[in-house]
């Protein structure tokens, strides 16, 4: 099983999730997205499953506390995959959306014990220039959790730049993957090298 | 596993006091316990002693845009260093600070989470929740509660509050009474130098103890006092605490033409307090929202007779005329009487000091307080082994 975490699964990450999750699954690969929702359902969609996360808190002081408030919510839906659905041994990969998704995968990875791969769509820099300090605090969650991924796939070429320029990925561990098939292989490599 | 954002020598409020003496009468009890807690300059990382382990993580060296976020950042801390630590029986939450690591751990674990709440934000704020912040906390707090398989609170007050602001069902939650380490250490020290220091040897000497807030009512005491010396002057009033009201209040005594009545110590080492609390005659704590009231006890265990407002966790820690006398909130001219009273009837005031010494040694020493929480744990545990809900795939070390 390939277990995806995003915060969002709609807009242009959450299409990026889907095709990414439905490629893998058109080569066989079991994958269940963990997501934000209003409820705790599955749902199997395209030979994915879509497991809701149902989220708690519904202050929005901003994207920092919302996202790590939400930890609870996934830890729970975690627990009961885990504990009661699957042997959490059928996880072989745990991929990740953006640093938000970084960051509840980092629950998944130190829960499971599995690799920690994150796709980057973008980083705080190509979306804002401004240095306040929730963005500040946003460049900071990146760095710490791209660097706790053990390997980090950038979805364009500038991601890519950005992610070894300015948050010093190592480059044996940064890829590139343009498309939904580039993610995929990159995955396949991954799951078969030993 | 006890998680607290402050545990000594980081003390931001009482919280760390609790947590330290409470987790030292669990360990002389024989329970293994773990402390989760913020860093602290030279201190170091990791702290054992006999089965008490201190834990200590980063509260820094992350920006934060808010105080939310700098909390939910060391939550992330804690999660990860509780993780690495083994044969975790229950969790043990203190305050929405933590609320987030609680609740993480309590489902990755499958362990039963204990929480106590020490104050609402929905009662700090006087049921006004204006700002985004405040409501997130709580909801946090709601939450909190909500996961928690048993909730502490110090007094029956805060268990009302639970049960009407956050919904709490009422057998859910336990009371168990904040303990107090009596001023044990009898200082060798000259009463009577001392106390000239605050007065002169005709005066009384009356004593307020507490943060200069609004909840903690020193208004009340500054009005009392001004109305008690309209009719005697053989009193001199002390302010021990540091707060936003402070100056106005100094400014409210200075234009009285009083201001020689008045001693504004401002914060105080306890070194200090414990000498104010020796030297005084009465002990005053007008709070308009006390959770539960541990500087009255602190007065109480050195034998000190006290006014109370009867409110909160004060009205149950003082019965009225045995221990203490208790007056209406906010009622200026109850206060004033009700200290002139203590101040004329000595012999009164001196058998109510007796009593409160020894209603602190029989109801809120920290090995009470040690005992039952302690059944708690054993009684959650108890019923923790015969439900349904636990770790199934025994795959991982950790669990």
């Amino acid at each position: 099983m390939i277990l995806a975490v995003t915060w969002h699964i709609d807009g242009v990450i959450g299409s990026l999730v889907r095709e990414d999750s439905r490629e893998l699954a058109n080569r066989g690969y079991d994958v269940m997205v963990l997501h934000p929702w209003h409820d705790d359902a599955s749902v199997r969609e395209g030979g994915v499953t879509y497991r809701h996360v149902a989220i708690t808190i519904k202050s929005n002081v901003n994207i920092v506390t919302s996202v790590i408030s939400a930890l609870g919510d996934f830890a729970r839906a975690m627990s009961e995959l885990f504990h009661e659905r699957y042997d959490p041994s059928q996880v072989r990969l745990i991929i990740s959306y953006e640093w938000t998704g970084s960051l509840l995968g980092s629950l998944a990875k130190k829960f499971l014990e599995r690799p920690l791969m994150t796709s980057v769509h973008s980083v705080e820099s190509m979306r804002t220039s401004e240095k306040s300090l929730l963005s500040l605090s946003i460049r900071g969650l990146e760095m710490r959790f791209l660097h706790y991924s053990d390997l980090v796939v950038a979805r364009s070429k500038e991601a890519y730049a950005r992610v070894l320029a300015e948050y010093r990925v190592p480059s044996d561990r940064a890829k590139v993957a343009l498309s939904p098939k580039d993610m995929a292989s990159i995955v396949m490599e991954v799951l078969e090298s030993p | 596993m006890m998680l607290s954002w402050e545990y000594p020598p980081r003390i931001v409020g009482g919280l760390a006091r609790h947590v330290y003496w409470l987790s030292k009468a669990l360990a002389q009890r024989g329970v293994e316990v773990t402390v989760v807690t913020l860093d602290y300059p030279e201190t170091p990382r990791v702290e054992q002693e006999k089965n008490l382990k201190i834990v200590r993580v980063a509260g820094h060296g992350f920006t934060s845009s808010d105080f939310a976020s700098w909390v939910h950042q060391f939550n992330l801390n804690m999660i990860e260093a509780a993780l690495e630590e083994e044969d975790v029986s229950l969790i043990h939450v203190h305050d929405w600070l933590t609320a987030t690591a609680g609740i993480t751990l309590k489902h990755l674990l499958r362990k039963p989470l204990i929480t106590t709440i020490h104050s609402t934000e929905y009662g700090r704020r006087r049921g006004v929740l204006h700002e985004e912040l405040q409501r997130h906390i709580h909801e946090v707090e709601w939450w909190l509660a909500y996961e928690s398989w048993r909730v502490i609170v110090c007094s029956h007050y805060m268990k009302g509050e639970l049960m009407r602001f956050l919904r709490v069902p009422e057998d859910k939650i336990s009371v168990i009474p904040n303990g107090i380490n009596p001023f044990e250490l009898k200082l060798q020290f000259d009463v009577r130098e001392i106390r000239r220091k605050y007065a002169d040897d005709w005066e009384k000497i009356v004593l307020f103890v507490g943060r200069m807030v609004y909840e903690k009512g020193p208004h009340v005491f500054v009005d009392a006092a001004l109305s008690l010396l309209s009719r005697r002057q053989d009193v001199k009033f002390v302010l021990v605490g540091e707060g936003p009201m402070r100056k106005d209040l100094m400014d409210k005594v200075y234009k009285s033409g009083l201001w020689h009545k008045f001693y504004f110590t401002g914060f105080v080492e306890d070194i200090e307090l414990y000498e104010l609390y020796e030297v005084c005659d009465v002990a005053v704590f007008p709070s308009l929202y006390e959770p539960f009231g541990i500087v009255a006890l602190e007065a109480m265990s050195v034998g000190k007779p006290v006014v109370v407002s009867d409110t909160g966790g004060l009205s149950e820690i003082v019965v009225d005329g045995f221990n203490g006398l208790k007056v209406p909130p906010g009622d200026v001219r109850a206060l004033s009487y009700a200290i002139e009273r203590l101040i004329v009837n000595r012999g009164m005031a001196e058998e109510m000091g007796r009593n409160g010494a020894q209603r602190v040694k029989e109801l809120y020493s920290w090995d009470v307080v040690g005992e039952k929480t302690f059944r708690l744990y054993e009684q959650v545990l108890r019923e923790y082994s015969s439900n349904p809900w636990k770790p199934k795939k025994l795959t991982r070390a950790l669990l």
